[in-house]
């Protein structure tokens, strides 16, 4: 049986936690107001919504919205089989029927179905899938196989099944096809209980003392809707579009009933007779019908899922970008000016992620960027590689790559460079791994791409490089798949197939993160050793203070999207400028079992809330008028060396100079 | 010597190991092995460990979320290991947990009044405005204000959803309460406000905590005693400061020298420590040797490390430690063990 | 990989043998309803005709005897005697409406996949473009028309309108190729242009997902090209849950090829399951259903294995 997943939803598991770069820009907003927001705005599904409300009121009132009988037809015989006129809207079928009036009682038909298959659907799939899924184990493994079974059978036949034991009518039809249609519900069900069951909250709740009714009721439930309204509103489509079929063939509802099933049924004798359009009024109401719950529940579904507009191919267009005003520095193979890049958001106006952001990088050095969750320290990196992700781009600065300005280049330029003159590491190592292809040749791609080695030189090569950064038995794991290596040899994975080409330049994005800390050691070292020999320069991204004082040799501390200060480690940690970098640095516990520890009041702030005047003025003890109102510029003191801040230089001084508690 | 508050003894816990189809039935995984520990009331022991080292499931096992393979679990003498259906109420309040992730950690769909105060109603039986109240005695004692009641978690950053996880388990009036990682996922920034609000907690509260964390430098610094895991076992265990200045066990000077601290000359110091060691892989809890699981990454590993699991045997300042440096090894000479590694490093330096 | 193809197809075996459980509920289901005995010899039923029924299903047994010696007749091929026609073979008279009905569902599949798939890949290399957003107008409104509608549509212009093809019946294979590929094509394709258009929406979602993954940032952050993100990254990953929906629809198409038929007056499995049902001939549809089990549980078969195929971690057992 086919490996079951509750629904064909797509949430990849390497990507469902982390936010688009569209989400960050967006202020925080309520989910329920922006899945409303989404949903009305969407025109297809507001036509949608009106055609199923029409709909509805020709099944509580078709009087009102018909106009003749739709079980007799006109006595006069010349008005049989008539196409639309002004007359009778929709024309006649083939007993001089007024094909409009019946297609409005046909309606009622319809939500019968609905109402019949989904009610049996949804009360046994829920309930069942509910069980299942809590329960765990035996029972649920049992449980879904039985439930797969029926799952796999033409829901048609199904029906047949049913029909055969009770006898052909619309309400046993539907009875069949809501047997078939609680596996869809149970499965879906199941699911999302089974991964709900598994989130710290359910634990909370167990470890609080809630009893096990309460948790699925009040927790698990609530969490269960959602997805369940998609589904009821694209089975709802199914049934219509099966219980029509039904009809047509005969053994749903009754011959004398206006159910557009049994229309069409009539009509297939006659149409190639008669003329094509003795199919259209029932088929066409069938067809939007089914049409509408369909676009409802794609709707529904995309409102409630992840913007999915960008993607790791669509590029943002180097449009305008403003030169900066600050020179390069000499022989830096890899030099950003005063960066600037925006998002567009929903209200027209743009939300700058980025501002102002400048750093160098000299041949055969470590920089590190340090800062924490919203600096923007990825998003550097990232923009300086021409990587933005769409729809954000870099609207002012300039970029040079050992001297060679690449502030504009093409993506067919990029290409050349990416992978060849730089290599990049990110964060989580398996992740960036195509678990579909085996290791090796993911490691052979940049060389094949950019060298002009052939395929035997390219695995040979490949061989040596997991040697060199320490993976044991290359040659047979080569032919692995990412989900047999640890997180540690995937990370060196990763860093073999950066150096591949032997670029000068390596950006390390968070690369030990997520790893396990004697693991973490052990990467940092290999960076080292290939920068010693390879003279390599690096650029390390990480929120980590304790990796900047092991591997940097000058360093960029980023708040709220800009560098607040740089310059060389150990002047950075002996003695710090900035405020934000001192009181982070008093705030970090050093082992020994002292009191407390200092503390920054508040939090980041987000990028579309950021303060008018410096950015951290709101969190320092030392603000004042000047800063809250006026941003301070990056002021130069000497190559390398950076500070933002109006009042540094007074702090500096022993006298002001206070060990901050909170 | 005052009664233990918690005390844990040989607890072994085992889960189910994978196996291939239509193959023998799998081993199981021993994800603990034979760990011992105890805490007094009102002090904070540190469980300190990498990914499958275990702690997290001496966590779920004393809060009856996984079975228990092997061991005793006491709760002011009382035993828990496995707390039958009518006592478990009575267990819960006095055991209480914060966990490691804020975002998931907290149900979405509620206000903070009902995740606070559903603990308080289920073991109080408070409600309505007097519960309200109660939770917002609660939101002032973890540093929020009142309006918080009526927000939901999206609206709140981490560090303010895992002060609710804190008020949730204040809630009910533990004696004891287990953060596992609890800190782990937070900013810097953020981490040290939430260490200062667990101390105070316990000054005010006279409050038990179980700090499970893998950073040693928090959990050292927040702990009064300190265990640290390995592969299931606890190789190491005793006062914090005394653990952090000088390890018995080569694991825990193995994490030590690991660990990147933000002083350029410390790390320095640290990673020519680093290099003593050996580049390996840890074994797999599924496939666990038959001697100490350290050996193939020890420096000073000896034969007997390959053949036999050491015994727990007694290291200073009233510590425990499981390695057969401190039974059958050279004599250390009351030296510690971290110059004995350096002297060998130095050894095997000089001879090649 | 054999490893892994073997355990699927001993895992269809129990699944086989549900079919058959449920398949056999249908005569106990219709036997709870008034002896099926009474039913067939309708109005007007002699003692001896109600005997010759009840002797000829073996009606008086215990249900688990009755069960052993139906699933053993079935597994040697004996599907048993039609009720309505009683000198008709169930075996025989499937094996005669088979092809028809498995020459529609193959071409359906064959050109729905095909097609479904290329589609979903141009709409995914740049999602809302224009190629994009008009394939998935069409496409999203193709899903809702049911195939015998589409049939019909089909059937008005091409065959009546303009006489391409003939508006009825089947031409086996056996006597002219030509003809049966005329035969089929137009059935065939008022099969397969829903699933065209599901396939198409599948992929392009799974190509979608896929291209916002880590892998594939990381893949264009070393110099790989537009053409190979999308071909050697994203497709093969893309392909995975698609295959699972391809399963769906497969079995889907068994079940709606019914409809298809009996518009285009092809005598095959679907008229037989319809007039069986009215004739209440449960002989010959118990017959139809485990024919029509064993193809879901081929496709399955299928359908697992190349998942196996495209998925290193479960061919491979982590």
């Amino acid at each position: 049986m086919t490996a079951p997943t509750g629904t064909t939803d797509n949430d990849s598991p390497a990507t469902s936690g982390s936010e688009t770069a569209a989400d960050i820009a967006a202020p925080p907003d309520s989910p329920r107001s922006r899945v409303w927001r989404r949903l009305f705005g969407n025109p297809l599904a507001l036509l949608s919504m009106i055609w199923v409300f029409l709909l509805v009121v020709a099944w509580i009132w078709p009087e009102v919205l018909a106009t003749r009988d739709p079980l007799k037809g006109d006595p006069a015989l010349q008005d049989l089989n008539l196409t639309p006129s002004r007359e009778y809207w929709l024309g006649t079928d083939g007993l001089g029927r007024d094909y409009y009036s019946r297609v409005i009682f046909g309606a009622g038909f319809a939500f019968q179905s609905i109402a019949i298959a989904l009610s049996i659907a949804i009360g046994i799939g829920v309930p069942v899938g509910l069980f299942s899924g809590w329960k765990g184990g035996r029972v649920d493994r049992v449980i879904m196989w039985c439930n797969d079974v029926l799952f796999s059978l033409p829901i048609v036949l199904l029906a047949f099944a049913v029909i055969m034991i009770l006898e052909p009518s619309l309400v046993n039809a539907m009875i069949g096809v809501g047997i078939a249609m609680s596996t869809r519900f149970a499965r879906l069900t199941r699911a999302v209980t089974l991964a709900e069951k598994e989130e710290l909250y359910v634990d909370a709740a167990r470890i609080t003392g809630l009893s096990s009714s309460t948790i699925l009721r009040r927790y698990i439930v609530p969490n269960l809707l959602p997805p369940l309204v998609v589904q009821f509103a694209l089975i709802s489509g199914a049934i219509i579009l099966i219980g029509a079929t039904l009809s047509f063939l005969g053994v749903g509802a009754n011959l004398d009933d206006p159910d557009w099933g049994v229309m069409l049924s009539r009509s297939r004798t006659e149409f190639r007779r008669v003329g094509i359009w003795q199919i259209i009024p029932p088929g066409g109401a069938l067809v939007f019908t089914i049409l509408a719950f369909n676009l409802l529940g794609d709707a529904i579904r995309d409102s409630i899922g992840r913007d999915r507009s960008s993607n790791a191919l669509t590029v943002s267009k180097r449009s305008s970008v403003k030169p900066s005003d600050r020179a390069h520095r000499e022989g830096a193979a890899l030099s950003v000016r005063t960066m600037d890049v925006e998002f567009p958001t929903q209200d027209g106006k743009p939300v700058q992620i980025l501002s102002g952001v400048s750093l160098a990088v000299q041949p055969g050095e470590t920089l590190g960027i340090v800062g924490e969750s919203g600096s923007g320290k990825s998003m550097t990196a990232l923009s300086a590689l021409g990587l933005t992700p769409a729809p954000g781009q870099m609207t002012r600065g300039s970029v040079q790559l050992d001297g060679r300005d690449v502030t504009s280049l093409s993506e067919k330029e990029w290409q050349k460079i990416r992978g060849k003159d730089i290599g990049v590491i990110f964060q989580e190592p398996i992740a960036v791994l195509n678990p579909a292809i085996k290791v090796g040749r993911q490691i052979m791609e940049p060389l094949l791409l950019h060298t002009d080695m052939n395929k035997k030189q390219a695995r040979e090569r490949a061989i040596e490089l997991l040697a060199e950064v320490k993976v044991p038995d290359p040659a047979r794991r080569m032919d692995q798949y990412p989900h047999e290596f640890s997180g540690g040899m995937a990370q060196r994975v990763g860093i073999a197939m950066a150096l591949a080409c032997e670029p000068k330049l390596l950006i390390a994005d968070e690369p030990t993160t997520a790893l396990d800390v004697t693991v973490q050691g052990q990467i940092l070292d290999l960076l080292m050793e290939i920068q010693e020999q390879r003279g390599t320069s690096i650029v390390i991204i990480t929120h980590d203070l304790g990796v900047i004082a092991e591997v940097a040799d000058r360093v960029i501390v980023m708040y709220a999207g800009q560098g607040v200060e740089g310059g060389l480690a150990d002047d950075i940690f002996d003695r710090p400028k900035h405020p934000y970098t001192k009181a982070l640095l008093e705030s970090m516990p050093s082992g020994q079992h002292t009191d407390r520890l200092t503390v920054i009041p508040g939090m980041v702030p987000a990028p579309s809330d950021w303060p008018n005047g410096c950015r951290f003025a709101p969190r320092c003890q030392h603000a004042t008028d000047l800063c809250r109102n006026e941003v301070p510029e990056l002021e130069v003191i000497e190559a390398g060396v950076t500070i933002r801040c109006h009042h540094w230089q007074e702090l500096q001084s022993p006298a002001t100079e206070e060990v901050g508690t909170a | 010597m005052s009664e233990a508050l918690i005390s844990v003894e040989n607890l072994a816990v085992n889960f189910a190991g994978r196996g291939r189809m239509f193959g023998p039935p799998p081993a199981p995984v021993k994800a603990v092995n034979d760990v011992s520990f105890s805490i007094q009331p009102g002090r904070t022991f540190g469980l300190v460990g990498e990914s499958g080292s275990g702690k997290s499931t001496v966590a779920r096992a004393i809060l009856q979320l996984v079975d228990i393979h092997a061991g005793t679990i006491r709760l002011e003498g009382e035993d828990v290991t496995r707390v039958a259906r009518r006592d478990e109420l009575r267990f819960r309040k006095r055991v209480q947990a914060v966990l490691q992730d804020p975002f998931s950690s907290l149900n979405q769909v509620h206000q903070t009044g009902t995740i606070i105060g559903d603990g308080i109603t289920r073991h109080k039986g408070t409600k309505g405005s007097e519960r309200d109240n109660e939770v917002r005695r609660l939101l002032d004692e973890v540093g929020l204000s009142g309006d918080y009641l009526a927000r939901y978690p999206y609206e709140m950053s981490g560090g303010q959803r895992q002060r609710i996880s804190i008020a949730r388990a204040l809630g009910v009036g533990p004696k004891l309460i287990i953060a596992d990682e609890a800190t782990s996922a937070l900013d810097v920034s953020i981490q040290s406000q939430v260490i200062n609000l667990l101390q105070d907690i316990q000054k005010e509260d006279g409050v038990a905590f179980l700090f499970i964390a893998h950073d040693l430098e928090v959990v050292s610094h927040i702990s009064h005693d300190v265990g640290v895991m390995y592969l299931g076992y606890l190789v190491e265990r005793g006062d914090a400061d005394s653990v952090y200045e000088q390890p018995a066990h080569p694991y825990t000077e193995m994490l030590l020298s690991s660990i990147p601290v933000p002083n350029p000359a410390e790390q320095a110091v640290r990673r020519q420590l680093r290099k003593a060691f050996i580049d390996g892989e840890p074994p797999s809890p599924a496939n666990l040797p038959k001697g100490c699981p350290f050996a193939n990454r020890c420096p000073v590993a000896m034969d007997i490390c390959t053949e036999e699991m050491p015994d727990i045997t007694p290291a200073h300042d009233g510590g425990a430690v499981r390695c057969h440096l401190h039974t059958s090894g050279p004599e250390l000479g009351g030296g510690s063990v971290v110059d004995f590694i350096k002297s060998q490093a130095r050894r095997t330096a000089d001879a090649s | 990989m054999a490893r892994y193809i073997t355990f699927r197809v001993l895992a269809t075996i129990p699944l086989l043998f549900a079919i058959a459980v449920l398949t056999f509920l249908i005569s106990v289901g219709m036997e709870s309803r008034g002896s099926i005995a009474i039913q067939i010899c309708g109005d007007g039923a002699t003692p001896e005709c109600i005997a010759d029924i009840e002797n000829e299903l073996g009606l008086n047994d215990p249900l688990p005897t009755r069960f052993v010696g139906w699933l053993g007749d079935v597994v040697r091929g004996d599907l048993g005697t039609s009720l309505a026609n009683t000198d008709t073979d169930v075996t025989a008279l499937i094996g005669e409406r088979i092809w028809p009905t498995i020459s529609i569902v193959a071409f359906s599949l064959l050109i729905g996949v095909t097609l479904g798939m290329g589609m979903g890949i141009v709409s995914a290399v740049r999602p809302g473009g224009p190629l994009d957003q008009s394939l998935s107008v069409i496409a999203g409104t193709v899903v809702a028309v049911p195939g015998f509608i589409i049939g019909m549509l089909l059937s008005w212009w091409l065959a009546v309108q303009w006489g391409w093809f003939d508006p009825t019946g089947y031409v086996s294979f056996g006597e002219s190729v030509g003809g049966w590929l005329k035969s089929i094509a137009l059935p065939g394709f008022a099969l397969a242009l829903p699933t065209v258009a599901i396939v198409q929406r599948q992929l392009r979602s799974s190509m979608a997902n896929a291209l916002q993954s880590r892998y594939v940032l990381a893949a264009r952050a070393r110099g790989v090209g537009r053409a190979t993100l999308i071909t050697r990254h994203a497709l093969p990953n893309a392909m995975i849950p698609t295959i699972t929906v391809i399963g769906f629809r497969a079995a889907a198409a068994i079940g709606l090829t019914v409809a298809v038929e009996l518009v285009f007056g092809i005598r095959g499995m679907g008229e037989l399951l319809i007039t069986s049902i009215v004739r209440r001939d449960v002989t010959v549809l118990q017959g139809g259903m485990l024919v029509v089990g064993l193809a879901v549980a081929l496709v399955n078969i299928v359908v697992d294995v190349s998942y196996g195929f495209l998925n290193p971690k479960v061919r491979l057992g982590s």
